[in-house]
Formats: C-alpha cells, sequence, structure tokens
C-alpha cells in the first residue's frame, strides 16, 4: 500500500493545534504569540483615543475601546480588530467616509458610527472596505451610504443596523453595497431608509435574516450568482427583491411586502436563469411577481414553487414571451388580478402544473368531487374586465367597482362576450397552503376600541330615538302636537 | 318653540319611527350580518397570519357599502316625505306652528342619525370579529372608512329627499330612487367604461367624470383610505395621486359634501313651493 502513512494524532499534536485555534480568536498575547497585541483605548487606558491606537497598531492586533466619541474620519491601514465596548462613537464630522479599511482582516465590533460626508460622487459612506472586513453588531446613524465593499470577498457583516439620511429618495445612498464581493455573508442586519441593498458582481454571497424596510430596492443582485437568500424580511420599499442579469439564486422563506410605486415589484427577475424562489411569503405589493425576460438563456429555467402570493394588486404579471417558468404548489390568494400580461398575448409556454402539481387559485369555480384536494375541472385565468385592460389600461380605474362584478358576471352568463383563457392549470389545489412564515398577528387593542365606541354610539341612538333617555319627559309632551308617521 | 327645538323634535321623531320601521330594521340588520359575513369569509382564507385580516376585509366592505348604503339612503329619503304625504300625515304636521325647512331639516338629520347608528353598528360588529379573528388593522383607517361611507350615506339621503319633495306617489318615488341607484352603481360607470373603450378618453377626462359619481368618489376615496394610495387603479389613479397629491382625500371628500348640500337645497325649493297634498 503506497501514499503518505497517516499518523495518529497524538496529544502534543492537539496542543499545537489548540494554541493555534487560541491565536486565531483572540486569547491573550502572552499565550498566543508576540506577533497579536492589546492595545486599550480609553480615560484609565494606555491610549486616550482611537486615533492613537490605529497609529501604533501592527497587523493583527485589537485595539479594545471603551465607550467615548472619537473623530473620524478613521482610515484603517492595517489588518486590526477594533472591539467597541459601551458603544463608543465614531463621528466622521460630516465630511467623507467614516471608517475606510485599506486593508483585508480588519473587524470592526460594536461600534456607532455617525456623520458622514453627505456627497454622492465621492460615495461617502459609514463603513468602507477596500479588503475582506468582519463586521459584527454597529450602528450605523445619520450616514450617506452605510456598508460599501469594493471587492471584499468573505467579508462578513453581522446584526449591524443602518439607519439612512432622512433625504429624497434621489439624494440618498446605498445602505449596503458589494461589489465583486465573493461568498462574503450578509445576516441578522436591519437596514432601514436606505436606497438600495445591492450585491455587484458577487458569486455565492448569503444573504440571511436581514430586515429591510422603507428603501428602494430591499435587495438587488446585479450580474450576480450562486447567492442564497433565506429568511429576509423586505418591507416597504419600492421594489422588494429585483436580480438582474444573474443565474443560479435561491430564494427561500423570505417576506416581500407592500412594495409600492410604478416598480412595486415583490420579485422581479430580468434576464435571470435558473432561480428558485420557494416558500415565500409576497404580499400586498403592486406586483408579486414580475418576469420580464427570464430566463433568458437557451435550456435556463426557473423554478417558482410553493409561494403565498396574496393581496397583490397583480399576483404576477409577466412581459410578453416569458416562457419556462415552472410554477407549482403556489397560492394565488385574493390578488385583485390574479396573473397578468404586460400589454398582450398568453402564458404559454409555462408550466403550471409542474410534475402534475398545481396552484391554490382563491377565484376557482370548480369543484373537488373525489375529495382528493385537487379540483376536478381546470382552473383557467380569464375575465372580461382583465382582458380589456389589457387594451385599455385606463379602465383599472373602476377596479373594485360592483360595474366590474357585474360585467365579469354577465360575460360568465353569457359566454359570447368570454374572452379566451390566458392560462390553464390542470391540478389546482382546492385548499391554500399553510403560511411557509409565522408572522405575528398587529395589534388590535385600538380596533377593539373603536368597536365599542361605535356599538355604544349606535345604542345612544336608539336609545335617544326610542324615547327612552333621560330627557324622557319632554317627549311625552311633545307627543300630542306630532302625530305618528313612518312606514311602520 | 325655538327653530332649533322643532328641528330637534322633528328629528328624534324621525329616529323614532325609522327605528320602527320594518325596512329600516331589514337594511339595518341586512347590513349588519353581511358585514359579519365579509369580515368572517375574508379571515377564514388567512394564510399570512397578520397579513389577511383588515386590507381584504375592509376591501369586502367597502364592496358592500358600495352596494348597501346608496340602496338605503336613497330609498329612506324617498320615502320620507312622499310616505307622510300620502298618508296625511304630513298636512297635520304642518299644520303646527312649524316651517316646512324646520320640518325637511329636521327630517333630514334625524334619518341620517339613524342610517349613521345602522352604519356604525355593522361596522362595530365586524371590527369585534376582526379583532377575534386574529387581523388588526389600524383604527384609524377602519374609522376613515366608516366616516366616508357616512359622507356617502348622507348625500344619498340627500338625494332620496329631493325625489321624495317632487313625487306624487309613494310607489313612484321609491321606483325612482331605485332606478337612481341602478344609475349611479351601475349604468354610470358601465356607461362610463364603454365611451373610454370607444372613444379613447383622456385619463383626465375619464377621472374627473368618474368622481362626479358620488359613489365613485366614495370608492376612490375608500381605496385610498385602505392602502394609503390609489396606485390600484392604474393610470388614472397615478394621474389623480400626481396632480392632486395630499389633496385627494378632502378633494373626493367635498364631493361628496357637495353632493349633499345641492339635492338638500334642491329638496328645500321643492318642498317650500309645493302644496302638500
Amino acid at each position: 500500500m503506497s501514499g503518505p502513512v497517516r499518523r495518529r494524532p497524538t496529544l502534543g499534536r492537539c496542543l499545537v493545534v489548540l494554541t493555534a485555534v487560541a491565536a486565531a480568536i483572540g486569547l491573550p498575547p502572552a499565550r498566543a504569540g508576540a506577533a497579536a497585541r492589546v492595545l486599550e483605548v480609553g480615560p484609565d487606558s494606555a491610549y486616550a483615543g482611537l486615533a492613537a491606537a490605529l497609529a501604533a497598531s501592527r497587523d493583527g492586533d485589537r485595539i479594545l475601546v471603551h465607550g467615548g466619541t472619537h473623530p473620524g474620519p478613521v482610515v484603517v491601514e492595517h489588518a486590526v480588530s477594533m472591539i467597541g465596548e459601551d458603544w463608543p462613537v465614531i463621528d466622521g464630522g460630516g465630511k467623507g467616509t467614516v471608517v475606510n479599511f485599506k486593508k483585508a482582516g480588519g473587524r470592526l465590533e460594536g461600534f456607532v458610527i455617525r456623520n458622514s460626508g453627505n456627497l454622492l460622487e465621492k460615495e461617502d459612506a459609514g463603513i468602507a472596505a477596500e479588503g475582506q472586513v468582519t463586521l459584527v453588531g454597529n450602528r450605523l446613524e445619520d450616514v450617506l451610504l452605510g456598508i460599501d465593499l469594493q471587492t471584499a470577498p468573505e467579508s462578513v457583516v453581522e446584526r449591524n443596523t443602518v439607519v439612512g439620511r432622512d433625504l429624497d429618495m434621489a439624494r440618498r445612498g446605498d445602505a449596503m453595497r458589494l461589489w465583486e464581493s465573493h461568498r462574503s455573508v450578509v445576516r441578522g442586519n436591519r437596514v432601514r431608509r436606505g436606497r438600495d441593498l445591492v450585491i455587484w458582481y458577487s458569486q455565492n454571497v448569503t444573504v440571511e435574516d436581514n430586515v429591510v424596510e422603507d428603501g428602494r430596492y430591499g435587495l438587488h443582485f446585479m450580474y450576480a450568482s450562486g447567492s442564497q437568500v433565506q429568511g429576509n424580511y423586505l418591507r416597504r420599499n419600492m421594489v422588494a427583491a429585483y436580480a438582474m442579469y444573474s443565474r443560479d439564486l435561491v430564494y427561500r422563506g423570505n417576506l416581500l411586502q407592500g412594495s409600492y410605486g410604478s416598480s412595486g415589484y415583490g420579485l422581479a427577475l430580468k434576464d435571470s436563469d435558473q432561480i428558485t424562489v420557494e416558500g415565500n411569503v409576497i404580499a400586498g405589493n403592486r406586483v408579486g411577481i414580475y418576469l420580464d425576460n427570464s430566463p433568458a438563456e437557451e435550456g435556463a429555467v426557473n423554478v417558482i414553487a410553493d409561494n403565498v402570493v396574496a393581496y397583490n394588486d397583480i399576483g404576477a404579471a409577466f412581459m410578453p414571451a416569458v416562457k419556462h417558468n415552472r410554477l407549482g404548489g403556489n397560492s394565488f390568494v385574493d390578488n385583485f388580478q390574479q396573473v397578468a400580461l404586460v400589454t398582450s398575448g398568453t402564458f404559454s409556454g409555462n408550466d403550471w402544473t409542474p410534475e402534475g402539481r398545481g396552484n391554490h387559485w382563491s377565484n376557482y369555480v370548480g369543484y373537488d368531487a373525489d375529495g382528493d384536494g385537487v379540483g376536478d375541472l381546470p382552473h383557467v385565468e380569464r375575465g372580461l374586465f382583465a382582458s380589456m385592460l389589457e387594451t385599455t389600461p385606463e379602465l383599472r380605474l373602476f377596479a373594485l367597482s360592483p360595474a366590474q362584478d357585474a360585467m365579469d358576471l354577465a360575460a360568465r352568463a353569457f359566454p359570447v362576450f368570454q374572452p379566451p383563457p390566458t392560462l390553464s392549470d390542470a391540478a389546482p389545489q382546492v385548499l391554500p397552503a399553510p403560511s411557509p412564515l409565522n408572522l405575528p398577528t398587529p395589534a388590535r387593542g385600538s380596533l377593539v376600541a373603536l368597536a365599542a365606541a361605535l356599538l355604544l354610539g349606535a345604542g345612544l341612538v336608539a336609545r335617544w330615538g326610542l324615547g327612552l333617555g333621560d330627557d324622557g319627559g319632554r317627549q311625552q309632551v311633545a307627543a300630542p302636537i306630532l302625530p305618528r308617521g313612518g312606514a311602520a | 318653540m325655538t327653530p332649533l327645538g322643532v328641528v330637534r323634535l322633528v328629528a328624534r321623531k324621525e329616529v323614532r319611527d325609522a327605528l320602527r320601521s320594518r325596512w329600516f330594521q331589514l337594511y339595518a340588520a341586512g347590513f349588519a350580518i353581511l358585514a359579519l359575513a365579509l369580515s368572517r369569509l375574508s379571515l377564514g382564507e388567512a394564510t399570512g397570519g397578520g397579513l389577511a385580516g383588515f386590507g381584504r376585509t375592509a376591501a369586502s366592505l367597502v364592496n358592500l357599502v358600495l352596494l348597501t348604503v346608496p340602496l338605503m339612503g336613497l330609498t329612506l329619503g324617498a320615502g320620507s316625505l312622499a310616505g307622510e304625504r300620502e298618508r296625511g300625515t304630513l298636512a297635520t304636521l304642518l299644520a303646527q306652528p312649524v316651517t316646512r325647512t324646520e320640518v325637511l331639516v329636521g327630517k333630514y338629520l334625524g334619518l341620517g342619525l339613524a342610517l349613521g347608528a345602522a352604519l356604525a353598528a355593522g361596522f362595530g360588529l365586524a371590527a369585534v370579529f376582526i379583532a377575534l379573528g386574529g387581523g388588526g388593522a389600524a383604527a384609524g383607517a377602519y374609522g376613515l372608512l366608516l366616516g366616508l361611507a357616512l359622507l356617502l350615506a348622507l348625500a344619498m339621503l340627500a338625494l332620496g329627499l329631493v325625489i321624495s319633495a317632487a313625487a306624487r306617489r309613494t310607489t313612484a318615488a321609491t321606483g325612482a330612487a331605485l332606478f337612481t341607484w341602478l344609475g349611479l352603481v351601475f349604468l354610470g360607470d358601465l356607461g362610463l367604461m364603454g365611451t373610454a373603450l370607444t372613444m379613447r378618453l383622456p385619463v383626465a377626462t375619464l377621472l374627473l367624470l368618474a368622481v362626479l359619481n358620488p359613489i365613485e368618489a366614495y370608492r376612490i376615496a375608500a381605496i385610498q383610505a385602505i392602502t394609503g394610495s390609489v396606485d390600484v387603479l392604474g393610470p388614472a389613479g397615478a394621474y389623480a395621486a400626481r396632480t392632486l397629491g395630499d389633496a385627494l382625500m378632502p378633494a373626493l371628500a367635498g364631493m361628496l359634501v357637495l353632493w349633499t348640500v345641492v339635492p338638500l337645497s334642491v329638496a328645500l325649493l321643492i318642498f317650500n313651493r309645493r302644496s302638500i297634498v
């Protein structure tokens, strides 16, 4: 038998490994070796300010900062870890980028970063990095761009809070931007009032458990591939999740809610291939799912399965000639318009019953006689009003009106007016799928109070009218001059 | 007795008569039951936890209001003067030291109060069900929805009184009220849709023609109240949001008030001029 002889681990070898691990996670430098030191910053410590400690630092050092406010901008020239205790503040003074990592291997944890410059053309940010960086548990406030990673592969951005400056959307900066930062992890961050959370030219990025609200693009992939997007809540953005010119992305278990405006898409794909969208809740958007030339490549397929698509103005909107999407097991619940074609055409070329598994449609009018949970008649999408909208979109003004209902009803009664169906689902699910997300129930105390007030008000009017109130005496005096009227 | 005292007395009598009227009882009970059923149904498909609830329930409540409130307001208003005139009670009433304006205003306010109480009861019961069913709602938006429904009810009531003041007989008044209802709720919109399809009306014209109808004004305002925008109404909605912005809601409410004030004045004019028998 040839090849290297496998040696059994000895106690000594284990100790060597343990020491190396200890060095890596930053145990005291006396044990871990001479290279890594701990520099303390604070009123009673060796260094009075962060700048002094940084000037004295070498690669591998840890800088421990105890509270205080430290003036920025800060340029980090070495691969050092900066650990904040009691929320030390770095204040950019309204000029440039507050913290700028020039070398890979830096770390920033537990700081408050505030007051960056305000020039979009200079890309003034809270934190910028030009190499691998680890950012954990920081708070970024009043910054133009939030976190800006330029060619910083394998970076970690975890549990940070970014609140953008209160500006018009056009003057805001990106809350987070990853540029050529492959295999990075963006996890558990809270982002509010930014412009975009955008990932450019980066492969295999993990985006998990983030909350992004009140921005422009909640999560935007440009020319990116291989990313896992899981458990994110993207709410009240102009677009929740948009992928352009990207491939091999997996969206799973996300909440995409409340996107508004002319491009209010929950999930949008443009020229994107091999995308998997599974088990998401896509609710209350102008358009739930928007597909534009996706998949674009020959032989590529997108899989959109087991999502709840509910309460959107339009459940799914396809641009003309969109083909090769597989939609099965989704629940289309009470979207004002379940599916729509932008301009005209049909949904043919897309599979609405992949492997015999259809979707739930809340407007399904068939039945399930054999009780197997699958409707016995195919679900077809067609409506006179919807078909009129394709040619005359202004008629949408009459959405939710009794006249619209009357027209669709008439078209069903007199099939001569019935437009041809735009899609057919051969195995519609009778019941909606349970929600893949466990969402909290909103507060209802004020509603109960309002209900009580309304019922009380109605009761008081009735009491007054029926003469049971405290001025009943006057009613008796008045009664003789007023004859009994009304249509009793 | 002061004029205000007379108005108050007539209004109170009107509330009492309405509460005892079979028609009103039917309307109020029907509205409450339908509101309850709708809130129950729209919560039944609650697949998204906190997502369901208000938006959909409110949308179905709006649909209910669109159909029933104009019907209630128009027929109650139409039956009011015409009914009393036909039974002869109006002559007895006007033989008292009261003016016709006092009687009409009193009747209008009394009917408005009764109708408002019916709406409040229906909305209140639905709100209890929404809260019990786990759907939350912004109480402010819900209250706004009720306020708008009330404005619509008052406008329809005023229109009903015009019919009532002008009609010779109750049957004619009721018929006219039903026809007005049909026209406002269905025929107006359908006609406008047809016109838009054939004549390619500009968006601004279409919007203006639509909101001249008080029911349309209510519908657009209600959508704004529920969703916080009129995006769902497509290009016309976007045009309304762009040109009016925050003034959209006051403008639509103003249209409803206009539809109250003008018909009420017309009803007064007719009632004061016509012989009572």
